[in-house]
């Protein structure tokens, strides 16, 4: 059954049902994985997937029900469920509509039409590529995984909205471990629509060279403040929990975003532009609708430093009185696996940090003093007060510059919200992590704390 | 079902796998999200599929897909060893095991799928309600999540189980704002239980205490930095034995020495008053199986004992490599991911200490209260661990409280400076990613327990 059949089945049982409005999101993938275990392709995997999730509203009261779908059957049980739950539903306050249909704004970004149809056994051959670049630099791969799945989802709704979103994802990630009485670990990430992103080469390179600057990396026993510089992979952790929460309507309707009062005031230092940027192949999650229906737009969120808007799905664009702003999500940047499982809620589809005009080395060449993180244990911020401390597993120290050595097991403490009102240098060096696209960022104001 | 799952291991027996099984799970979930007295969210789930495994040599096939008829299902057989066979890893062959057979039901008093959805909503909107006790609280949340799964499990040992999980969980949360300062406080209970769990507790009282201490939060300082005495209470407890000492005793970090905790049976890890165990049996608790998805019933692992490292945790695979039996650890998030030896319920057990005899010799220290998260380091031996606040201690008396602590450091030098063990063993309950996926049902927990750490916050 594809999933245009199940959608309209589901649509026609709950309207059966009483449903006002009734919504459907389906969606079938692929997923073909390669795990590495100890330098060895340890498991290979190909799954298939399919679903749906049905909203339903009876009036203002709204339930959602969703499936592992095989047949007919399952799309309209999933339908009746839903119908169902909505008649103990108690009504909401403002929330009566699944949005309208709207043509879209942006073009669909191209995806990687390799993925549909690759044979794992090339995974298998990338895997082993990276493997052997890391053993050659005297390190071992502990574990790994290379994944690509193609995802097709139908979005329709009894509004008469119709809309086809096609995806492609590749995510890698990767452990190398330089063996010794003090071992050393080295942790790369690769999210990307595009399996060419991935160079497995470099990947080994990469792992082995953190890896080994990790064995040599020294606890530090004493507490400093200098500016630090958090690479992209680490601050895509950092926004996530902090600035995501902050701009999410959600968290504005329920009076719990650090910046529900902030809007046109100044929240970064004028270096900041952040933009949510769907038209961007890179982008991880880019589309030309959100996982609503509703189209999506470039807009500007932050421009100059200025907070400029909230990024709304329907049911909060609906409290807030306003238009939905494209930014009802579903999908994560890392697996296409029961898409289906998850509500919307307000999310970045591919939040972008204007980058700087000096790479990294450059920006290391002219700090007096400083911290350079490659790698925390696990990048989260307090969302409602920006507050950190988060251990750094591999850090560069800089003097006079230059890196001077390794540190481990420190915590880099400070506030994130504080943090983006203190930008030193914004480098050059973009890339896709996660659902953003961003540099490495260099802030004022943060400590590194020691045993002493 | 039975008779595609048998079929399957048939097949991929025939076609030259050395070990198989096929997993069918059908999981119903029930959610209701009650914010600032209004419905948030009512939805129901439902997850059903077959997962088959493959061994050949020690590279594993695996295929999943929701679609179950036989011929769908002799597809994926095929799929499955031709994967397993272009995979490279050498591996021992997994020794016969007993052949299992039975239908097991989860231990639920009341059930809580018996229950009407109206009792379910009023209570979770009573919950949300309760939390209302001043103009300083501007969001209030409470949550209920129930969930049953139904795995059938098929394998060429000739075991042929059915079992149950079924899990409960309510949480609130609470947000206060005052002066431009915003801080939040949850609680959470949660378990293998049914509707009689919630049902033991004074509901409103924990709406009333999680509004209460978010106030509080308000007034928290910053908390010290640096070496510190730390009195982690049993939800850090827990997190430090998870974090710190379990992921590293997960034996498939073992085969492959990524863990620090390779070769050190029978060595000395901790202070003599630390015993750590992993316990998938204790009944009620968060973590607990029936079986692991290997169709291994869970059990019993000692982990510490009085200080003495004793051993790992096992699913089939690792303990074929390394000559010992299963412990039933072998876990998956569901039908359709891979399968890695994961913990259950993991914690510290009770020492002699009441939590004032540890406070009182406390010149300069401080004492932490809920975890946020945590990240193990099996390779580097450290760990970090965030607490959602602490309190300051001066002089032997707690003074003030502190807003988000990290403590961070290496294991086994901070289990060597543990000095005092609490009485009481508390558990909590979340859900535990090998790295950043894979996430399965755990409780940590141990009592208050008082150690030199490395702490920090702003």
């Amino acid at each position: 059954m594809d999933i245009i059949e199940m959608a309209s089945s589901a649509l026609a049982v709950a309207r059966r049902e009483g449903a006002t409005q009734a919504e459907a999101f389906t969606v079938a993938s692929v997923t073909k994985s390669v795990y590495v275990d100890d330098d060895r392709i340890k498991i290979v995997e190909e799954k298939g997937d399919q679903g749906l999730a049905v909203r339903v509203l009876k009036g203002r009261k709204l339930a959602q029900a969703s499936s592992a779908c095989a047949s007919r059957e399952d799309a309209e049980a999933c339908a009746r469920a839903a119908a169902s739950l909505a008649d103990r539903s108690p009504a909401s306050r403002a929330y009566d509509s699944f949005p309208r249909p709207e043509k879209a704004v942006l073009s669909p970004p191209p995806r990687d039409g390799r993925i549909a149809d690759l044979d794992v056994s090339v995974l298998v051959e990338m895997a082993k590529a990276t493997v052997g670049a890391a053993n050659d630099r005297g390190t071992k791969v502990p574990r790994g995984v290379l994944r690509v799945a193609s995802t097709m989802m139908a979005i329709m709704n009894t509004n008469g909205l119709e809309v086809i979103n096609r995806g492609t994802l590749v995510f890698a990630g990767y452990d190398a471990m330089a063996e010794g009485p003090a071992p050393g670990e080295g942790v790369g990430n690769l999210n990307s629509p595009w399996l060419r992103d991935y160079d497995p080469v470099r990947m080994g390179e990469d792992i082995a060279r953190q890896a080994l600057q990790a064995r040599e990396a020294r606890p530090m026993d004493r507490s400093i403040k200098a500016p630090v510089m958090v690479t992209a992979g680490e601050l895509s952790g950092m926004l996530s929990s902090s600035i995501a929460f902050a701009l999410s309507a959600e968290s504005v309707n329920k009076r719990r975003s650090p910046w529900g009062a902030s809007l046109d005031k100044r929240v970064a230092s004028p270096e900041i532009d952040l933009v949510d940027d769907p038209s961007d192949p890179q982008g991880a999650l880019s589309a030309a609708y959100d996982d609503e229906g509703a189209p999506t737009t470039v807009k500007k969120i932050v421009e100059n430093g200025v907070l400029r808007t909230f990024l709304y799905d329907s049911y909060n664009s609906s409290m807030s009185s306003r238009p939905p702003s494209g930014n009802g999500m579903r999908r994560g940047p890392s697996d296409a696996q029961y898409l289906f499982q998850s509500s919307p809620g307000c999310r970045p589809v591919n939040l972008t940090l204007r980058p700087g005009q000096r790479s990294v080395e450059e920006i290391i060449s002219s700090m007096d003093k400083g911290v350079v993180v490659e790698k925390f244990a696990y990048p989260t911020v307090n969302p409602f007060t920006g507050a950190f401390a988060l251990e750094a597993r591999l850090a560069h120290l800089v003097n006079r510059g230059a890196i001077s050595g390794q540190i481990k097991h420190a915590l880099i403490v400070g506030n994130m919200y504080e943090g983006l009102k203190n930008i030193v240098e914004i480098a050059s060096d973009s890339r896709t992590v996660g659902d953003m696209v961003l540099p490495s960022v260099v802030f004022d104001g943060f400590e590194a704390v020691g045993s002493k | 079902m039975e008779d595609e799952l048998r079929q399957a291991v048939r097949l991929m027996q025939d076609l030259g796998a050395e070990f198989c099984d096929a997993r069918h799970q059908e999981s119903r979930t029930l959610s209701i999200a009650v914010s600032n007295h209004e419905l948030r969210s009512m939805s129901n789930g439902r997850l059903a599929g077959v997962g088959l495994r493959a061994r050949i040599g020690g590279s594993w096939g695996f295929a999943a897909s929701a679609d179950m008829d036989r011929k769908s299902v002799a597809e994926m057989a095929r799929k499955a060893v031709r994967a397993a066979r272009s995979g490279s890893s050498p591996g021992k062959p997994i020794p016969e095991q007993p052949s299992r057979t039975g239908n097991y039901r989860a231990k639920a008093r009341i059930p809580p799928a018996t229950v009407p959805i109206e009792e379910k909503l009023a209570m979770v909107k009573d919950l949300d309600e309760a939390q209302k006790i001043s103009d300083k609280i501007v969001n209030t949340n409470a949550l209920y999540a129930e969930g049953l799964r139904i795995t059938t499990l098929a394998n060429s040992f000739g075991s042929l189980l059915r079992w149950e999980d079924g899990r409960i969980r309510l949480i609130a949360n609470a947000v206060a704002a005052d002066s431009g300062r915003m801080e939040a406080y949850r609680e959470s209970i949660a378990g293998t239980k049914g509707m009689e769990l919630l049902q033991s507790y004074d509901l409103a009282e924990v709406g009333v205490h999680t509004a209460r201490e978010a106030i509080v939060q308000l007034g928290a300082v910053k908390p010290p930095s640096g070496l510190v005495t730390c009195i982690s209470d049993p939800e850090i407890t827990g997190l430090l034995a998870h974090e710190v000492m379990g992921h590293a005793s997960e034996a498939d970090e073992i085969v492959k020495r990524r863990s620090f905790l390779t070769g050190k049976i029978g060595e000395k890890v901790a202070n003599e008053q630390i015993t750590m165990v992993d316990d998938g049996t204790l009944e009620g608790a968060y973590g607990s199986i029936i079986f692991d998805d290997e169709g291994t019933p869970s059990s019993r692992t000692v982990i510490i004992e009085n200080g003495t490292y004793r051993g790992y945790m096992q699913n089939l695979e690792t303990g074929a490599e390394m000559g010992v039996p299963s412990t039933g650890n072998g876990r998956a998030q569901d039908f359709g991911r891979r399968l890695w030896v994961r913990m259950t319920n993991t914690y510290f057990e009770a020492g002699e200490w009441t939590l004032e005899e540890m406070i009182e010799d406390v010149k300069h220290g401080i004492l932490t209260d809920k975890f946020v998260n945590g990240m193990e380091d099996p390779v580097g031996g450290s760990f970090e661990a965030k607490a959602h606040r602490g309190f300051l201690i001066e002089n032997g008396k707690v003074t003030k409280p502190l807003r988000a602590i990290t403590l961070t450091g290496k294991a086994l030098d901070i289990l060597k400076t543990t000095d005092a063990v609490g009485k009481k063993v508390k558990h909590d309950a979340g859900h535990c990613g090998k790295g950043t996926e894979d996430y399965v049902p755990v409780s940590s927990g141990g009592p208050y327990c008082r150690s030199k750490i490395i702490a920090g916050g702003d």
